[in-house]
């Protein structure tokens, strides 16, 4: 670990360091021998990260993509599926929570000083150049998301713009997770969205119990093969081991918050899972039907949707599809600033002003401007920018996947929080299966009728 | 600084409070100015971080095939 470092034998404490004290002193309250609904504070306290770093992942492609499922294969195999992309992704995050807890350091700054910069910077493009096509795609959403009620995009834009900078204006790290979990959990919209399609029990329990009925066609089949990539693409993406571990640095966890760190980790995924699979849900009556909706966009689920679950129905659908992409577009751009504050060294915390944190704040911004900005030019085939999107997420996934597994199993990072053997198992195992979906989709991709598959859909 | 004595007076003069709560690489300023430095990698652990960019940069190529052959309507996600 770091060694610490003095200025004339008396440490500098800065503003950052002041605030974050104050979140550790209401930790320490809550931990004290006979404190008032103790655990249930500590809970409260610990939250948050996690919850965010999944329900952000819960973002506007994700929640379309598990639409397009839902409305092409109904309810069957991919309910499973989906719940089993959200368990692996646990594995993986558990992994940011020990990180950050131990090192109190983002994941970009670990990856500049285990492997040096020509490592860094391969990772850093990745995640820039993923970070900005998805923040583009989660302004998509929150468009298409609010045109359902006839809202103008120059109007849900900007005034998702306003929101996502006053977010950021109590440069307090607190006030902000817990504003942006207060937005997060509205991706709870879906729920009663898919009560709406007033869905059959016996056929969901049945699809997790037997992983039937599968596609038609079989999982080899181009499309089918796009949606199963995108669906992964959905629940584990680069940014996500970014956010959590800066996140959780800046929280100020420290090692004895892991437990908690978990627990807030696992409740997220749970929550984004149940939330994801209602999607899916909501509009497996499009499936049901009949209604080819492989290039819908957020707008037209809704409205295609509004005959069969109804206008109360649709409108939650449209309105959770714009709360994916307003929560997402937070939670995304602060991932690229918190790596890029990290590579340059410069403070990097929610905790700093406007004045002292001038380049971690210019990139949120900016990212966040300029993304908004893109998303005004008309005559883009907006879905499927935002599967392939989420299909560039999987494939950048493996490369910073075997980061994280060397972070976290190095004693020199992480002490003796190194992974478990299980959990080495299981990420060993994500990137296998990460790989050769993106194999087979490039195959698949290359050469249509190799895999049996036929051409595409 | 001007900042931090408007919005935590309780601990902002306290420094021995702050210091007693936060762990010592906790910092800022600790973090600023130590590193962690470079790991030992492995041959096995290179070729493996060579084979995983080789096959980003594969990938993305098929996504620019698989974006071109959409753009044409001949594409899967068309």
């Amino acid at each position: 670990m770091a060694e610490t470092t003095h200025v004339h034998s008396s440490p500098v404490i800065t503003h950052e360091d002041v605030d974050r004290a104050r979140d550790r002193l209401a930790l320490a309250k809550a931990r004290a021998p006979g404190a008032r609904l103790g655990w249930l504070r500590l809970f409260w306290l610990l939250i948050g990260p996690g919850i965010l770093v999944f329900l952000g992942e819960n973002d506007a492609p994700s929640m379309l993509s598990y639409s397009a499922t839902g409305s092409k294969f109904g309810i069957g195999f991919f309910i499973p599926f989906v719940l089993v992309t959200f368990l692996m992704g646990y594995v993986v995050q558990e992994m940011t929570v020990r990180l950050g807890a131990v090192t109190h350091r983002g994941h970009a700054e670990l990856i500049f000083d285990r492997f040096g910069k020509f490592w860094g910077w391969f990772a850093m493009t990745d995640l820039a150049i993923g970070n900005f096509l998805t923040l583009v795609t989660e302004f998509i959403g929150v468009r298409a998301g609010l045109s359902f009620f006839g809202i103008p995009p120059v109007v849900a834009v900007g005034g998702s713009l306003v929101i996502v900078l006053g977010a950021v204006l109590s440069h307090r790290y607190w006030t902000w997770e817990r504003i942006v979990l207060g937005l997060a959990i509205f991706n709870a919209l879906f729920i009663p969205a898919a009560l709406f399609a007033h869905p059959a029990w016996g056929a969901i329990g049945r699809a997790f119990l037997t992983w039937s009925p599968m596609p038609a066609g079989g999982l080899l089949k181009p499309d089918t093969l796009l949606i199963i990539v995108a669906d992964i693409g959905a629940t584990v993406t680069p940014w996500m081991l970014f956010f959590q571990q800066s996140a959780v640095a800046d929280k100020g966890l420290q090692p004895r918050d892991i437990r908690g760190g978990r627990m807030d980790t696992l409740l997220g995924t749970l929550l984004a899972a149940v939330f994801g699979i209602a999607a899916i849900v909501a509009t497996a009556p499009l499936f049901a039907k009949g209604i080819d909706a492989s290039d819908y966009q957020a707008a037209q689920f809704a409205q295609a949707l509004q005959p069969l679950i109804g206008r109360a129905g649709a409108a939650l659908f449209a309105l959770g599809i714009f709360e994916a992409g307003l929560v997402a577009a937070i939670t995304i751009s602060t991932s690229s600033a918190y790596a890029f504050g990290e590579v340059a060294r410069k403070p990097h915390s929610l905790n700093r002003s406007f004045r002292e944190g001038r380049g971690f704040y210019g990139i949120l911004i900016s990212s966040v401007v300029v993304a908004g900005a893109l998303v005004l030019i008309p005559g883009a085939p907006l879905e499927y920018i935002i599967l392939i999107v989420n299909v560039i997420a999987v494939l950048a996934m493996p490369p910073a996947l075997l980061f994280l597994v060397l972070l976290s199993n190095d004693p020199k990072v992480v002490a003796e929080h190194t992974s478990s053997p299980l959990a080495n198992v299981v990420i060993i195992a994500v990137t296998v299966v990460l790989v050769l979906a993106g194999l087979a989709f490039g195959v698949t991709t290359l050469f249509p009728n190799l895999l049996g598959g036929g051409g595409g859909g | 600084m001007k900042d931090t004595e408007t919005r935590a007076p309780d601990l902002e003069h306290k420094p021995e409070a702050v210091l007693s709560l936060l762990e010592e690489d906790q910092l800022f300023v600790a973090k600023q100015k130590a590193h962690l430095g470079r790991a030992t990698l492995s041959r096995g652990t290179r070729i493996l971080m060579w084979c995983l960019r080789g096959y980003v940069i594969l990938m993305l190529v098929v996504i620019v095939v698989e974006v071109v052959r959409s753009l044409h309507g001949g594409g899967a996600g068309q």
